[in-house]
This record gives C-alpha cells, sequence and structure tokens, in this order.
C-alpha cells in the first residue's frame, strides 16, 4: 500500500543572514549534499539567496535537485499533464484509475500537493462510478479503503463488498471504522455489547448508514440466497 | 629556517563543458599538474549558467570534501568561495569584495559571474 501521508508545509529556516554578500550575484544558488547514505528526504539542500540569506530549501526545490540528481525510473522533469486536473477526467473515463495511481506514485513525493489531490480525486472518481472493482487486488485498494473510512463515506464501498460476498472484508472495514473515529455511534456500541463478525456490519449499517439500507441488504441477502 | 611545503592536493574546478557553455566538476588534484589532469576524486559539480528558474545549481560530497581538508589540501579561491557561500567554510574574503563591487557598480546583462576557473597562479 502507497503511503498516505499529512501534506507537508515549507521549513523557512534561515541558516546564516550575510547583508555583506548582498548582490553577490543576481540569482539563487542551490547547494546540494550528495553524500552517500542520505535519502531524499534527509539530503541536506540549502539555498544562498541574491540578498545574502542561507536558508534551507523549499520542497518545489528539493523536488527538482533530488530528481537531477537522483532520479528514480520513470519520473521525468515535468509533470504529465494528465496528473493535472482538468485532464484526470480523460483517464478516468477511460478506466485509468490504476495507471494514473502507478504514475503519481514514482512521480511525485507521498506528502506532495500533487500526490494527496490526485488520490483524492480517483477515490472520488471511484465512489462516483461505484466501480471499486478496478482497484481490487491492486497495493492501491488499501488506500482507498482508508480513505473512505476517513471521510465516513463507507455506504457504497459496503454495499459492493457485501453484494460479493465478502462478509469478513466488510467486517475488517467497519472495525477500521471504529479505530479511526472510536467516538462515534456504532463503535461505542460494539464496544459495549463486545459484537463480532456480522454484528458488527448490522450495527455500522443501522447507525452511521442511511435508512432504510439494512432493510435493503436483508432483503437482496434473501433473493440472492433463493436464487 | 625551514621551507614551508605548499599541501600537494588541491581542491580546484576542474572545466568541462562545451564553447559557450561551461561546466565544472569540483574535484580533488595535484597542484602541480594542469587543471584537468591528475584528479584523484570528483567531489561535486557546479553549473555557472542559471537554469529556467533562475538558480545556479552545485553539488557538493560534503563527507569528501571534509575528508580531504582534513588530509591537507587546499581549496583553491573559486571552490573557497563556493563552500563559503554554502555555508561549510568561513565566507571568502573575495566573496564579499565581489558582493560590494556588483552592488556599487551593479551590471546590467548578467554574464558577469564572479567565479571562475583558476587559470593564475600555477607557482612553485
Amino acid at each position: 500500500m502507497p503511503a498516505v501521508m499529512e501534506e507537508r508545509q515549507d521549513s523557512n529556516i534561515v541558516l546564516e543572514k550575510r547583508p555583506d554578500l548582498e548582490g553577490y550575484s543576481e540569482c539563487n544558488i542551490v547547494f546540494t549534499d550528495i553524500s552517500q547514505g542520505n535519502t531524499n528526504r534527509d539530503r541536506r539542500i540549502v539555498v544562498r539567496e541574491p540578498d545574502g540569506t542561507l536558508r534551507e530549501g523549499h520542497w518545489d526545490e528539493r523536488d527538482r535537485m533530488n530528481f537531477l540528481f537522483f532520479q528514480r525510473e520513470g519520473q521525468t522533469y515535468k509533470m504529465s499533464s494528465v496528473l493535472e486536473d482538468e485532464h484526470l477526467e480523460n483517464a478516468f473515463n477511460r478506466n485509468g484509475h490504476v495507471d494514473v495511481l502507478d504514475l503519481v506514485c514514482v512521480q511525485c513525493e507521498p506528502d506532495s500537493t500533487d500526490y494527496i489531490r490526485v488520490h483524492q480525486r480517483t477515490y472520488e472518481d471511484l465512489n462516483r462510478k461505484r466501480s471499486f472493482d478496478l482497484l481490487r487486488s491492486t497495493r492501491h485498494f488499501g488506500g482507498m479503503v482508508y480513505y473512505f473510512t476517513k471521510e465516513k463515506i463507507l455506504t457504497w464501498l459496503l454495499v459492493d463488498i457485501l453484494k460479493r460476498d465478502l462478509i469478513s472484508d466488510a467486517c475488517d472495514v467497519v472495525q477500521l471504522f471504529h479505530i479511526l473515529h472510536p467516538s462515534s455511534k456504532s463503535a461505542v456500541i460494539s464496544k459495549q455489547e463486545r459484537l463480532e463478525g456480522v454484528d458488527l456490519v448490522k450495527v455500522y449499517v443501522e447507525t452511521e448508514g442511511p435508512r432504510g439500507l439494512l432493510q435493503f441488504l436483508e432483503e437482496d441477502n434473501k433473493t440472492l440466497k433463493s436464487a | 629556517m625551514a621551507r614551508v611545503r605548499k599541501p600537494s592536493v588541491v581542491l580546484r574546478l576542474a572545466l568541462y563543458g562545451c564553447p559557450n557553455r561551461p561546466f565544472f566538476h569540483i574535484v580533488a588534484g595535484k597542484r602541480r599538474a594542469a587543471r584537468n589532469r591528475y584528479i584523484y576524486e570528483q567531489l561535486g559539480v557546479y553549473d555557472p549558467m542559471p537554469n529556467e528558474h533562475n538558480e545556479k545549481v552545485a553539488t557538493l560530497n560534503i563527507e569528501r570534501i571534509k575528508y580531504w581538508l582534513a588530509h591537507g589540501a587546499e581549496p583553491k579561491k573559486s571552490v573557497a568561495v563556493l563552500l563559503g557561500l554554502a555555508g561549510i567554510l568561513p565566507v571568502h574574503p573575495y566573496s564579499v569584495e565581489v558582493a560590494r563591487r556588483n552592488r556599487e557598480n551593479p551590471v546590467t546583462d548578467s554574464g558577469q559571474d564572479s567565479i571562475t576557473e583558476d587559470t593564475e597562479e600555477q607557482e612553485e
């Protein structure tokens, strides 16, 4: 499962201020430490600005330098235009969700704005089209479930899972929901009554799901069983 | 009085690239050899031409630079200026002087670069 991280913030650490160096150069000078044993994330990258201050590199500069000197396979200097918002729809219409996610995993760092944005758009599109099966048995499925659980839009995913008779998977999803939202109603009830298995899903659908969903599911199950 | 020897290893900029496009390797080399000859180790690169984001790019293998400095290598002026700007060594007085000159009579075209190769002093 690809990493899920908080969005990163630029650090404005100023290492040195030298007003006497003002005007030395008209452009920034970027120094990258290429000593062995550093990873892309903890490498030292500093910038000397035209006004003489020496500061830590911002994330866009860091990404550029890391690309220049420590390129990953499949990464490109400029982000592919398919990852931009207006072109994402095109890829989604062709069911290219997995390819988009694979590409963004190579191209961007997991805490960059683009990485988080593309993942979010993809998951929302999948939820809208109810085509969760596209990601099933890829490495991105866990990330999708985590996102839906965090945003509390589990309904259609649960319906999809239950329709495929994957009861244990549904239980796991509900348990994840209880871990992420321990103060929610269904978490409290199931903790009090020490529920397990299908009861967990039932309690979750009753308390958190839309009204009538449980009935719908039960009827659906009957028809499935009789068929 | 005993004659003080200069260190035989220097850190210098070796010029690569092609006509109208300078590009430097930061190297540890033999003092008495020519600029691009007898290189013991490459320690980084320096690209003096600003890129599209208006920045000059330099890399430094700081671990190995420390090693060579500890073994008595002498950084030539160009490299000492770079190391000073990177915050590894104290700021070189020459870069302060260049900054003062640039402030006093600013040049409009950006070809005025302060770090050039060591063509001077082939002493001893």
